[in-house]
């Protein structure tokens, strides 16, 4: 027996010595992450034609610029580049591309065909993996050109970060211009990028806050055209205008529910703002509010079940939240200084706001329970806040300081960098961002 | 006495030349007859690979529904936008957010091994200035594989610790490859997380590879635990990503060659938590 527990001893022993494990793997976590665009090569798209080869051209470059202005993109300069694509359906020479510095390449190709539309194709390459990440055509005519960029720019920035994009969006804004004695305010749209703007009104009356329906092409604004200020709503397309209803007193702030059936807004009565809602179709009118404070910028959640607004029923203007029906409402800042204009994120997650401390300005962010509260930017006078429709970029007007002072649109990233102005004909504030046009 | 000086210096110089010059090349007698330098065998693969592919394969768009552009005087008829369907991900329950990874132990002073600095990687590296048989190492890391063999024959016998081979890689060890790699992502700027991702702490992306003696990605690495195809779109960008940033910081040629077979097969752990510090 003891004999026999003596090997099995020695075996044991010499397991544990001859047993040498391959070297346990190695795990390491990594930590160092940078803040750093993707480079990405863009390549004019191949065209037969002089026409093609301009437009390939051309939506090169409002796609470069398009994710370029995002922040999370680099596109290579086009001058560097070695290999010369002939044919977006051959693999393209990975080496030459990584060699550049690019991580991904986009190529695509341009085709007007015999019924005179245009069709393009395009592959997105991940040059580490050598792989295609996306193969896409688009057809449409050759004079919308601009929409085919932007959903190009769309696509790829959904394949590369996760979010939904927003390129293929619009902004409507109150283009201002004129002495700051005799401003003229007119109702404008453009693309996000700033391209092809062009007026809504012609001018004579005073327009604010115009915002979109997220259903349709509709806006809401408020105009002082029939002397007293009134909400109106303005059909984009076929142009027509409304008043929203015949009210007693001052209606404005209009904003769409997330259904577009309905509009929220503020009605001042001997001096008391309250909230209500007017349902579209049956022209349904409902109080939200009741109380004699300040009750006014309603903006709903993107599920359409509460409401953030502003209201100084506390002494000072402060964010609130009830429920859609009117019920329930809770504060939800309690810093220091005046909040107002909340609007919720499309994505739900969070509240942007304006807020004031003496003299300054900021334009920040908090969850819904009031809890978070982070600052993005400050200035001598900033406001408005408008999300983009993945709830990742915002917009808001900035006015500068003085005699010669200006007003502009500026768009910034959810966390703060890429603060960016965005071109607008003459002067721009109160911008509106659209949903993603279908 | 003043000739001495001179003469002193021409000799060790000749001494330190001729075994620069002469060890290696004796060294080099044991070398087996076929070399092959890793590079050129790569690109080699890679030549061939994308020449079968381009002419076997046509990868083709996902053709999408023709939409005739409406004939009324609409101001803009809409482009077909047409995403294709993505392949229906598996119904995999998300993988469980890793345990945050244990807070760093401070670095124990003495190491009873010395390690080479981790230096950024200029080819060659340049032999540190005192030390003979590193910089053979270094410059024997440029070369063929199989020396290396014969060299470790050779310096196992006095190498303290052979202990602790026979349990695993020690801890010291593993933090000092942490800290060099880290370092190595920080300059090279090799990893870059959405940062403004919703829920960090899902995107945790565990990815395993290989490498060569030469530091160089010996086969594709791999994302572990499936998330590649998670339902999480956001963890789908997280682990490619994370593959991406393995590629692109290669070649990890500041390791210790002489522990390659510690560090020869790793897993990076990304976890954007510890990034944000939430």
């Amino acid at each position: 027996m003891s004999r026999l527990f003596a090997a099995l001893l020695g075996l044991i022993a010499i397991a544990a010595a001859g047993f040498a494990p391959a070297a346990a793997q190695l795990r390491i976590d990594i930590t160092a992450a940078t803040q750093k665009p993707l480079p990405i090569a863009i390549p004019d798209f191949l065209g037969a034609g002089a026409q093609e080869e301009r437009i390939g051209a051309d939506l090169a470059t409002v796609i470069a610029n398009n994710l370029t202005r995002s922040g999370l993109f680099g596109p290579v300069d086009q001058s560097a580049f070695i290999e010369r694509i002939q044919d977006i359906d051959v693999q393209p020479r990975f080496q030459d591309w990584r060699l550049v510095g690019a991580d991904a390449l986009l190529v695509g190709g341009v085709d007007i065909d015999d019924q005179g539309r245009l069709n393009v194709a395009f592959r997105l390459w991940d040059l580490t993996v050598q792989q295609q990440l996306v193969g896409l055509r688009i057809q449409t005519t050759p004079d919308n050109w601009r929409r085919v960029a932007h959903q190009v720019s769309d696509a790829i920035y959904e394949r590369l970060t996760g979010e939904t994009g927003y390129f293929d969006t619009r902004i409507v804004f109150i283009a201002e211009s004129g002495p700051k004695t005799n401003r003229l305010k007119r109702l404008a749209i453009m693309d996000q990028d700033g391209a092809n703007p062009s007026f809504l009104t012609d001018g004579p009356h005073l327009v604010l806050t115009p915002r979109f329906s997220p259903t349709n092409q509709q806006i809401t604004f408020l105009s002082y055209g029939s002397g007293q200020p009134q909400v109106y709503l303005f059909n984009i397309e076929t142009g027509r205008r409304e008043v929203l209803g015949d009210f007693p007193g001052i209606t404005f702030a209009p904003r769409f529910n997330p259904a577009g059936t309905g509009v929220i807004f503020t009605l001042e009565e001997d001096g008391n703002s309250d909230i209500w809602t007017m349902d579209l179709r049956t022209r349904q009118r409902q109080q939200l509010t009741r109380d004699p404070a300040i009750d006014t910028s309603p903006t709903y959640e993107p599920n359409g079940r509460r409401i953030t607004f502003n209201s100084d029923r506390g002494g000072e203007p402060h964010i609130y939240v009830m429920n859609a029906n009117g019920s329930n409402a809770q504060r939800i800042s309690f810093g220091r200084g005046r909040y107002s204009t909340p609007v919720w994120s499309p994505r739900g997650d969070l509240i942007a706001f304006t807020k004031s401390i003496r003299q300054t300005f900021y334009i920040g962010v908090m969850r819904p329970d009031g809890t978070g509260e982070r600052i993005l930017t400050d200035g001598y006078f900033v406001e408005g806040p408008t999300w983009s429709p993945n709830g990742r970029v915002l917009m808001f007007t900035k006015e500068t300081r003085g005699q010669q002072s200006r007003s502009e649109i500026i768009s910034i990233d959810l966390t703060g960098f890429n603060e960016r102005r965005v071109p607008t004909p003459g002067d721009g504030s109160d911008p509106a961002w659209s949903p993603l046009l279908d | 006495m003043k000739l001495g000086l001179p003469i002193s210096l021409l000799g060790h110089s000749a001494a330190v030349a001729a075994g620069v010059i002469i060890l290696p090349q004796a060294m080099r007698d044991y070398e087996p007859a076929v070399f092959i330098p890793a590079e050129l065998v790569r690109e080699a693969e890679i030549a061939d690979f994308s020449d079968v592919r381009a002419a076997a394969e046509e990868p083709e768009p996902e053709p999408e529904p023709e939409e005739t552009p409406e004939p009324e005087p609409e101001p803009e008829p809409e482009p077909a936008p047409p995403p294709p369907p993505p392949p229906p991900p598996e119904p995999e329950p998300e993988p469980e957010p890793e345990p945050a990874p244990p807070p760093p132990e401070p670095k124990p002073k003495p190491e009873p091994e010395p390690e080479p600095e981790p230096e950024p990687p200029p080819p060659p590296p340049p032999p540190p200035e005192n030390d003979f048989l590193a910089s053979l190492d270094n410059l024997a890391a440029l070369r063929d594989t199989s020396r290396d063999a014969e060299r470790r024959e050779v310096r196992r016998a006095p190498e303290i610790g052979a202990n602790r081979r026979a349990v695993g890689v020690g801890e010291e060890f593993r933090l000092t490859v942490r800290d060099a790699i880290n370092s190595h992502f920080l300059t090279s700027g090799c990893w870059n997380p959405p940062l403004g991702a919703p829920n960090p702490e899902t995107l945790n992306v565990d990815v395993e590879f290989r490498l060569k003696r030469d530091g160089t990605l010996d086969g594709a690495p791999k994302v572990l635990g499936g998330t590649a195809s998670s339902s999480n779109q956001f963890l789908v960008i997280a682990a490619e990503e994370a593959r991406r940033a393995v590629i692109r910081c290669e070649p990890y040629d500041f390791l210790p060659p002489a522990r390659y077979e510690d560090w020869r097969e790793m897993t990076f752990s990304f976890d954007p938590r510890a990034v944000l510090g939430r």
